[in-house]
């Protein structure tokens, strides 16, 4: 075939394939005009409360018409929890309130601050899979696997938009109270999960769930942060243990991280610094000043005053049970011996009987195992942190100089509802 | 040997051109002829509205019963058959649409209230929001929409009720009248968390140019033989377009 005839034939089935192609984005249309219908259906929403049980409470729904949930069941995309992907990054940063810049969820905790951190933002961890869950849940999406995908999108768009009802509904303050207790209702949903799993606390620079609230004086975060006693140029790693150990406790305590900046901030503000760091009454001091009820509006959470038990007042197997059965917590002061050569501060976590032995798990503020001996009475996690460490009440009470300890069960929530009534967003009219 | 000419060698150069001129026509209808299908495939519902076979399982079961869906079973009048004449009763009248639509219902027994939205119609006793009956104009006509659309219009009517409803794959719809200007379905609905099982019945009605949708929505055991009869004898007048 010459040039002209095949540059004749091109064009016509160039020809003919357009004309097929316009049936096809005409199929679209004919969607997109019959959703354009469905939008316009009033919603008079008589059958049912709109309501559901969630451990006993009753909480309320958030609305969506069942087209728009229909919408988006099938995604051109899914990401699922232990993936990584930049959607995941960017989603995490949107449901983050610890930021400057944008202004979502300012008065919600979501998403922490060790979830986007640089090595961690892109992955999907294990509190995010928990956190949709509970969202689907308010959406009536139980049952749904927890990912990332266009209706998951969607919805944490809407809880975005209306997380700045401030701003978006200024003319309609009634409506700002409803959406505030409605978030509300979402986040103490969601921590109560993770604390009733055991899930609660920091994500790990591995993307871990370290299943408790751990923060080290050593975190490059942090680490270098001035903390000085009579200008001696000491920084949070060199004398920061009772900040970490503060924080570690408080945070579990009110579910929410205080990293060990805040509790080092107050601590100098305060003049509680002393020659070998921070004294024992540091810790009652700034919980009755700072803490004990830092999180009560927002959870009903409170921190009550540690009590000081000095060596020759500890009864070790009443503090193993206290702190393996009654919930309780503990940050011990330990001289020089099996974890430091001079004076530490850690906090005891747990305790659990592992081969017939009993073992407090001790998170240790100062990463470097490497420095312990008494090797005979520790014990590793296999967590992966090297902050955690089993050790026995044995070596514990030989080292101990003192105990904090806060006489009260850190799986507490009081779970309540403070929506009143189902929510409708704006654009489905709420 | 034959000696070929340079006329012969051009005679035939001629004709080899001319049947390549065929091939490329007949490739040029063909497809026009491919394009001119595959667009009747895709808008057919729109140059012929109501001559597609209903494309649903609920083809089965349609039922063309004028002028009305059938109601509720259960209700008083659930005796009387949908394909007899309706006979309003006296009942107070109300022109919905620029009078283009009339309502009809029991004032005694029921309450009137509209909305920006709605227009609805519940029982005065004991005043709940359900059994009801609502109707509201919808931005189509019903002449622009194939039946699976109607259907799943009908569907989206009923689970506006519902805080929780049914996935729309699940409803089970049954077409009871599907015409130029009329198209009826009901659907069973199971209960559904705390909202009762109910019947819901809807009608899109076309207006003037305009299409409306009336649904009364009958929870199991709540069923209301006024309300009923009012979406029976809800009529586009004659004035209708």
């Amino acid at each position: 075939m010459d040039h002209p005839t095949a540059r004749r034939v091109l064009a016509l089935l160039l020809c003919a394939a357009s004309l097929l192609g316009l049936s096809f984005p005409a199929q679209a249309e004919t969607d997109a005009y019959v959703e354009s219908i469905l939008e316009s259906i009033a919603l008079p929403k008589v059958m049912g409360t709109g309501a559901f049980e969630f451990e006993g409470v009753t909480f309320r729904r958030l609305y969506l018409p069942e087209y728009v949930l229909e919408r988006y069941a099938d995604s051109s995309y899914a990401v699922y929890p232990g993936e990584t992907d930049a959607r995941v990054g960017e989603i995490k940063r949107i449901l983050n309130s610890d930021k400057a810049s944008d202004l979502y969820f300012l008065e919600n905790e979501l998403v922490t601050y060790t979830q986007v951190r640089p090595e961690v933002v892109d992955y999907f961890d294990d509190h995010l899979a928990v956190l949709f869950e509970t969202v689907y849940l308010f959406f009536g999406l139980e049952g749904k696997t927890p990912c990332l995908d266009e209706l998951t999108w969607y919805l944490i768009d809407l809880l975005k938009d209306v997380s700045k009802s401030r701003d978006n509904l200024a003319s309609r303050p009634e409506i700002i109270a409803e959406y505030r207790d409605m978030l509300h209702d979402i986040e103490a949903v969601y921590k109560y999960k993770l604390t009733k799993s055991g899930t609660q606390g920091t994500i790990a620079r591995d993307g871990a769930t370290d299943n408790l609230y751990y923060f080290a004086q050593t975190d490059p975060d942090w680490a270098a942060t001035p903390f000085e006693y009579e200008h001696n140029g000491d920084t949070i790693k060199d004398r920061g243990c009772g900040c970490a150990c503060a924080s570690m406790v408080i945070s579990t305590y009110h579910k929410v991280e205080i990293t060990p900046r805040w509790m080092c901030t107050f601590a100098i503000q305060d003049n509680w610094p002393v020659s070998y760091g921070l004294p024992d009454e540091y810790f009652p001091g700034i919980v009755d000043k700072y803490y004990s009820s830092l999180e009560t509006e927002r959870y009903g959470t409170v921190v009550h005053t540690p009590r000081l038990l000095y060596k020759s007042e500890l009864d070790m197997a009443t503090l193993a049970d206290q702190i393996g059965n009654q919930g309780y917590m503990a940050i011990i002061h330990v001289v020089r011996g099996a974890f430091t050569s001079q004076e530490h501060y850690m906090v005891l976590a747990d305790y659990r009987e592992i081969d017939g032995t009993g073992y407090f798990l001790v998170a240790d503020p100062y990463i470097m195992p490497e420095r312990y001996s008494s090797l005979d009475q520790l014990r590793s996690t296999g967590t992966g942190n090297d902050g955690l460490i089993y050790a026995t009440a044995d070596v514990l009470y030989r080292d101990c100089k003192a105990i904090l300890l806060f006489e009260q069960d850190r799986n507490d929530f009081p779970l309540y509802c403070r929506a009143a009534a189902p929510l409708t967003f704006p654009a489905f009219g709420g | 040997m034959e000696q070929i000419t340079p006329q012969y060698k051009r005679g035939k150069y001629i004709r080899r051109r001319t049947r390549k001129k065929r091939i490329v026509i007949i490739c040029l209808c063909a497809a026009i002829v491919l394009a001119a299908a595959a667009l009747l495939f895709f808008f057919h519902d729109q140059l012929f509205p109501g001559k597609e076979p209903a494309p649903t399982e609920a083809s089965d079961t349609v039922q063309h019963c004028d002028p009305s869906p059938a109601k509720p079973s259960g209700t008083e009048s659930g005796a009387q058959s949908t394909t007899e004449p309706v006979e309003p009763i006296s009942g107070t009248q109300v022109s919905l649409a620029d009078g283009r639509l009339l309502l009809t219902y029991d004032s005694k027994v029921l309450t009137l209230t509209e909305t920006e939205d709605l227009t609805t119609l519940t029982q005065k006793d004991p005043g709940a929001e359900i059994p009801r009956m609502d109707i509201q104009q919808l931005p189509s006509k019903l002449g622009m929409l194939r039946d699976s659309e109607k259907e799943r219009i009908a569907i989206a009517l009923m689970q506006a009720y519902y805080y929780h409803p049914q996935h729309t794959a699940d409803v089970d719809l049954t077409v009871t009248m599907n015409e130029k200007n009329e198209f009826a379905a009901t659907m069973q609905i199971p209960a559904i968390d705390d909202a009762p099982a109910a019947v819901c019945s809807v009608r899109l009605l076309t207006v003037g140019d305009g299409l409306w949708a009336a649904v009364l929505l009958q929870p199991e055991g709540m069923e209301s033989t006024a309300l009923a009869d009012a979406f029976r004898w809800l009529t586009p007048t004659e004035e209708n377009g």
